[in-house]
């Protein structure tokens, strides 16, 4: 259950985010995690509506774009994306020397704002 | 108005990692994250290699467990200097947790600092705790199909542990399937099998590890995976 690690790490962005905007309040917050960081998302959704009470995120809504794998291939070249997270092949010719473009990734992408009142 | 934040989730956490990254690279000291299931045989191999390599290596260790000194206990023997971390509870070491356990080790002369993580497979991968690489550890009992289950660690991971080799006789792990799972992480690291009760493969890791502590101190950054 290392999702509230997650929850924890997006509150304090946000918290952050959040001061620098004084007079307005958080809508909309949207992360994106790539399939290898294995989030659930549920669970992370839920634990989440447990930690953003009284907070900046109280009112929010909570987008969870959750990326496919994607490589670039060294053998020909192609690019595409990866099924199976465990199988790192190539979608062309199915070589696996491979580098991975996104799929990893765990990140706070933006925060919607709206002014109070 | 949409504000575009671009930030690492677990940057707070990251920041403990960067910092203990840089002193260890001050020292010249090697750092290495074991991870595996509980009851793979961390401890053990760890007990077993550091025994076999005092004359060439000075070791310290740091432990993760949920609870108790259980593993810390069992390095007295070696006489090495060991700090057991207890999580309370969660299911891998941050680099915030760790950290401490840097702290009490920076009054030793050290080449080597391992780090056994909480028994997980999965958790503890998505935690940089400031090491120069993740080692993997599947025991054999455990089948040949934890790479497939759990990608993350063995995508990361620098070197593959196959342990208690002397079981291979009553389980039926696949080592082909295993080595083919290992292949499709799209990185070559390579594979030590070992038995911790004989000793037996100790001597292979061993060296990696030495190899991989001079080309630290050369300058030549060993890196979380072995040929980024
Ligand atoms: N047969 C055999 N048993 C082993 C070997 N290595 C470890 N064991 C046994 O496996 C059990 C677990 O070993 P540990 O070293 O405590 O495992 P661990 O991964 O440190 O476990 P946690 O710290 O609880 O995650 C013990 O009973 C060990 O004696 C081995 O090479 N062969
Ligand atoms: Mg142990
Ligand atoms: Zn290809």
């Amino acid at each position: 259950m290392h999702e509230w690690a997650l929850v924890e790490g997006v509150m304090r962005i946000s918290e952050e985010e959040g001061a620098r905007h004084p007079g307005h309040y958080v809508v909309g917050i949207e992360l994106e995690i790539g399939r290898l960081r294995q989030v659930v998302p549920e669970d992370f959704r839920f634990l989440f509506d447990i930690a953003r009470r009284g907070t900046v995120l109280e009112r929010a809504e909570l987008v969870l774009d959750i990326r496919p794998v994607r490589v670039h291939c060294r053998d020909c070249c192609a690019d595409g994306l990866v099924e199976e997270p465990a199988w790192m092949a190539c979608p062309r010719c199915g070589g696996f020397d491979v580098e991975m473009v996104e799929g990893d990734q765990m990140l706070v992408r933006s925060i919607n704002l709206e002014p109070n009142g | 108005m949409e504000i575009k934040v671009l930030r690492d989730i677990l940057e707070h956490d990251g920041e403990f990692a960067r910092r203990t990254r840089e002193d260890l690279r001050g020292r010249g000291v090697l750092c290495l994250n074991l991870i595996g299931a509980p009851g793979s045989g961390k401890t053990t191999m760890l007990r077993s290699l550091i025994a076999l390599a005092s004359d060439r290596l000075r070791f310290g260790v740091i432990i993760g467990d949920i609870a108790s000194q259980l593993d810390a206990e069992r390095f007295s023997p070696l006489g090495i200097p060991v700090v057991q971390l207890n999580t309370g509870g969660a299911c891998h070491l941050s680099a915030r947790l760790t950290r401490r356990g840097f702290e009490a080790l920076a009054s030793n002369e050290l080449d080597v600092v391992m780090v056994e993580n909480v028994g997980n497979l999965a958790c503890p991968a998505e935690f940089d705790l400031g090491e120069d690489a993740k080692l993997s550890m599947v025991s054999v009992a455990e089948g040949h199909d934890k790479p497939v289950k759990y990608p993350l660690l063995f995508h990361q991971a620098a070197a593959h542990i196959l342990s208690k080799t002397d079981l291979d006789p009553f389980v039926d792990f696949d080592r082909d399937q295993y080595y083919a799972a290992l292949n499709a992480t799209g990185h070559r690291a390579p594979v030590f099998p070992i038995c911790a009760k004989t000793g037996e493969g100790l001597d292979a890791v061993i060296d990696w590890i030495a190899g991989m502590l001079d080309a630290k101190r050369k300058g030549r950054e060993p890196g979380l995976r072995p040929e980024a």
